[in-house]
């Protein structure tokens, strides 16, 4: 060999060995020295393959994908599948130069030429790299060898780029899931922190009715004070027991709505007169320290307008945003109402002339928790959970509650029971369907009725039995549900209905009624209980009662219950 | 069809004459001072509905002569636009639409000058791959503004880019040099694009300079610079084919020197030489491998590199006569149509795609 061979030879090696490793990048450093091999030796085609199991994070765990090849024109297909050629194609040699047939094109996904030559290459561990031209002859094994050591030398490259791929890819998922971490804790400590301002909001919210029913309850037990005064002292019982009453609902529907016990129960009402109630109640209970005119909207030709909706639900989500809307506006105006949409859909809404909402708060007044004022400083009272309750009750029942506000100026709070958007709600626009639950009454000779109570707690049967005792009914005490069940199997005298309590010593309301219902079943047993989860209610059902109310009894809830069953 | 330093109203009313059709696709080749304004003439054509693709070179050829006001047009035939592109991403996006066609040939006219070239060239291989013939020269202004254009089209006016047209018809090419090693091997230590930065671990003006004096008794200096590299150009060694020629053209304030065409970092590179008695095989050589037995004329297109006509001086005329009249030989109504170039670019399917210089590219199209 001459030496200028000689001289070409290293010189070719040399700028070959250096465009070796010049980027972490696999592609580009195949580029880079497939690039410089192929200009160099005048050739047309340059490819690099990898077991796809080496390449990271790939999906395929078995062929081979060709990770660069130059031109991209020459190859039918990226991937290849293991093939007896591909196994054995090394086990004599690390390479080898042969013509292009058919069996080789298609074991490398080569478009077919019926010319050239092409050499092989083995990338130790990882794959092969394919060089073509079209000229007829085959590489000398010395020619082969020159390249030995540098292609080894391109190998190890191409491992470092494939763990600096998978390093960085870990390097990002790591780093992801720190982020994700950290929002997940600062979260966890901002619940914490709106848990924390809430427990201290709500035992104030509690301590405060519960006061004034002490206070009040132990003032009328002086038999000296005037008989004014002591209605009085009444109407205050009275109206802080409904705030707490409010409070505890609003409470136990939040609950029951996280675990997805909450269920819709729908029935027919009108609208304009549940409405017509609601301003009425609220003209004689508002608070006398907020001089507020309340007034109501009907759109004309709606009178009759009846829905089939959840009336309970309904009625709490507009409760509660007039609670708001009185509560956040002194000496205005408060207004409720409805409006009819372009799809004549009802649109009720609660406008307000008080404080307002700020920008910067509007985004979280529905999450749980919050209470736009939310420090020591709070002017105004609240649990800060009856927007929650109103958009999580929205929810369940596929309606949306929206509203703008501006400080100082106002709020708009609006809501439809059912559908997103302008989808169409279903209601029900038929007179003859109204069902009127409120002066349905019928005749009933209660003196000639016998009442059970099983009851074990005395206060509770002594106001249950006041509020039969107004309709003439005799009232038969058990204190237990053994007593209970005794009673009823003696059947003497007759028992018409019986009040059920769950939770009793010695025998439990549910098997009490098991029991009854076993020897008697034509005798209602309506569960009256402090328990008011929907799977409670489901058991007692499953059990035998006929009906379920919840403690505390709301007397006319009661009265219809009688009305309905005796 | 060639005019000397034509009005714009001359090339419509040849066009016209020579009845070519609005549906068919004009090819011209302009010589940089040729007094057509580009943009009036560009806006013309579009009037007359013609399809158009062209560039601007230092001179054209006609027959043995060549012009720096002519233009050479070619009636050619192509079902696809005309590709212009700057990016990968540009070509890629234009060319999805043509995989499914069989082009023979890319005809290639791009900025002889950017240090894109051969990212530009590099693409279209990974395109194109040696499927089609590769015929072209890099256009460019040495004497007028670039502003001015460089490649034209129906969409317009270009200062930079590549041109591609395609064609479906038989071609054959051939191309030559004829320079040999005068000196070498150096190894470009440093370099970036056509720029050389070093040469064997020192400044490349200082290794060049003193090769010159060592070897050719030439006082080098940034004065005399371009009188003399245009006679010493650099060689890339390639296995089993000519020198790849790179043309040193500038000498920076740095010392580096600019080429034409890319010069790899760590490449093998020789100084090279030529004697007009080199050269008097390649008219031959080069016809020969053009010619298609039993076919009719061609349509002729040379692309002769401008710093070989000003390397040979006079005796340019002689490679021009030769070329010329082995064509007459052949086909003796054949005309030898062209240009003179900043860089051409050649690939008759063999090998890998460069761009060349101080070369000679002849294409035959049938």
């Amino acid at each position: 060999m001459d030496t200028n061979r000689i001289i070409t030879d290293i010189s070719f090696l040399y700028e070959l060995s250096l465009s070796v490793g010049q980027s972490l990048d696999k592609k580009v450093n195949c580029k880079k020295f497939l690039h410089t091999l192929m200009s160099r030796k005048n050739l047309e085609f340059g490819g690099v393959w990898l077991r796809s199991y080496n390449i990271p994070y790939s999906e395929e765990t078995s062929g081979y994908r060709a990770i660069y090849s130059h031109p991209i024109i020459k190859l039918e297909s990226e991937y290849v599948s293991d093939s007896e050629f591909l196994n054995s194609c090394f086990d004599n040699s690390d390479s080898f130069s042969v013509k292009l047939d058919s069996k080789i094109c298609q074991a490398i996904g080569f478009k077919f030429k019926n010319r050239g030559v092409v050499t092989f290459f083995k990338l130790q561990e990882l794959g092969f790299l394919v060089l073509y031209s079209s000229s007829e002859q085959t590489w000398s094994q010395i020619e082969q060898t020159k390249l030995k050591n540098v292609i080894n030398k391109f190998s190890i490259s191409i491992k470092a780029c494939l763990f600096h791929e998978k390093s960085i890819h870990d390097l990002i998922t790591i780093s992801k899931t720190q982020n994700e971490l950290k929002k997940a804790k600062l979260k966890a400590e901002e619940s914490n922190e709106l848990k924390s301002a809430f427990l201290s909001n709500i035992s104030h919210e509690f301590r405060t009715p519960i006061n004034s029913i002490v206070g009040f309850s132990n003032l009328l037990t002086d038999s000296d004070i005037p008989p004014s005064q002591h209605s009085e002292f009444v109407s205050h019982i009275s109206s802080n027991s409904n705030k707490l009453l409010k409070l505890i609902n609003n409470l136990l529907d939040v609950s029951k709505m996280d675990s997805n016990q909450l269920v819709i129960e729908r029935e027919n009402f009108n609208i304009n007169q549940l409405i017509r109630e609601i301003h009425s109640k609220y003209l004689i209970n508002d608070s006398s320290t907020n001089q507020n005119d309340i007034s109501i909207s009907i759109p004309d030709n709606y009178e009759e307008l009846t829905i089939n909706s959840d009336k309970k639900k309904f009625l709490q989500i507009f409760e509660n945003l007039i609670d708001n809307a009185l509560k956040f506006t002194s000496n205005g105006n408060v207004e409720f109402g409805f409006y009819m949409d372009d799809y004549k859909c009802p649109v009720f809404f609660i406008r307000d002339t008080g404080v307002g909402i700020s920008k910067d708060t509007q985004d979280v007044v529905f999450d749980t928790f919050r209470q736009v004022e939310g420090d020591s400083k709070r002017k105004f009272e609240g649990s800060g959970l009856g927007l929650t309750l109103c958009k999580k009750l929205l929810d369940l029942m596929n309606g949306e509650i929206w509203f703008d506000s501006e400080e100082n100026v106002g709020s708009n709070f609006y809501f439809r029971l059912s559908g997103t958007g302008r989808i169409k709600m279903d209601y029900i626009n038929d007179n003859n369907t109204e069902i009127d639950y409120f002066n349905k009454i019928k005749s009933i000779e209660y003196s000639k009725k016998n009442i059970l109570i099983a009851e074990d707690v005395k206060s509770n049967f002594n106001y249950l039995n006041a509020i039969i005792e107004l309709t003439d009914a005799n009232v038969i005490w058990a204190k237990n549900g053994k007593d209970a069940i005794q009673i009823c199997q003696n059947n003497d005298p007759k028992i018409d209905l019986v009040l059920m309590d769950i939770r009793m010593p010695e025998i439990g309301g549910l098997e009490a009624i098991n029991q009854i219902k076993s020897t008697n079943r034509s005798i209602p047993v309506i569960v009256q209980t402090a328990f008011a989860m929907a799977n409670e209610k489901e058991e007692c059902l499953n059990a035998g009662a006929n009906d379920f109310i919840t403690k505390p009894i709301d007397p006319q809830t009661l009265m219809q219950i009688l009305q309905q069953y005796l | 069809m060639f005019l000397e330093n034509p009005k714009l109203d001359d090339l419509l009313s040849c066009l016209k004459q020579r009845n070519v059709q609005a549906t068919d696709n004009v090819l011209l080749l302009v010589a940089e001072k040729c007094e057509i304004c580009l943009e009036k003439m560009v806006s013309a054509l579009n009037k007359q509905n013609y399809n158009f693709a062209g560039g601007v070179f230092p001179k054209v050829v006609n027959n043995n002569r060549v012009s720096s006001t002519g233009i050479v047009l070619k009636a050619v035939s192509m079902d696809v636009f005309p590709v212009y592109f700057n990016t990968q991403e540009d070509f890629e996006e234009q060319f999805s639409d043509y995989q499914n066609h069989n082009f023979t040939t890319a005809f290639t006219l791009t900025d002889g000058i950017s240090d894109s070239v051969s990212n530009h060239l590099r693409t279209l291989f990974t395109y194109l791959g040696n499927d089609v013939n590769f015929i072209g020269g890099g256009t460019g202004r040495l004497t007028t503004n670039k502003s001015k254009g460089i490649l034209f089209d129906n969409d317009g006016i270009y200062n930079t880019g590549t041109l591609v047209i395609f064609m479906e018809n038989p071609t054959k090419i051939s191309a030559s040099h004829g320079w040999k090693k005068s000196v070498g091997p150096f190894i470009v230590t440093k370099s970036k694009k056509n720029v050389i930065k070093e040469l064997n671990w020192e400044n490349a003006f200082d290794v060049y300079k003193k090769c010159l004096i060592e070897t050719q008794n030439i006082q080098l200096n940034r004065e005399n610079f371009n009188t003399h590299s245009i006679h010493y150009p650099f060689g890339i060694y390639k296995e089993e084919r000519d020198y790849i020629v790179r043309d040193a053209i500038e000498l920076t304030e740095e010392g580096c020197i600019r080429c034409v065409g890319s010069i790899p970092e760590n490449s093998l590179v020789d100084l090279l030489t030529i004697q007009t008695k080199d050269i008097s095989e390649i008219p031959d050589f080069l016809v020969k491998k053009c010619i298609i037995n039993g076919e009719k004329t061609p349509e002729i297109l040379i692309f002769d590199c401008i710093s070989r006509a000003g390397h040979f001086g006079n005796d340019f005329h002689i490679e021009l006569d030769g070329i010329h009249n082995q064509i007459q030989k052949v086909y003796p109504n054949g005309k030898l149509e062209g240009v003179l170039s900043i860089g051409e670019i050649f690939s008759n399917g063999e090998g890998y795609l460069e761009l060349l210089n101080k070369s000679v590219v002849l294409g035959f199209s049938y």
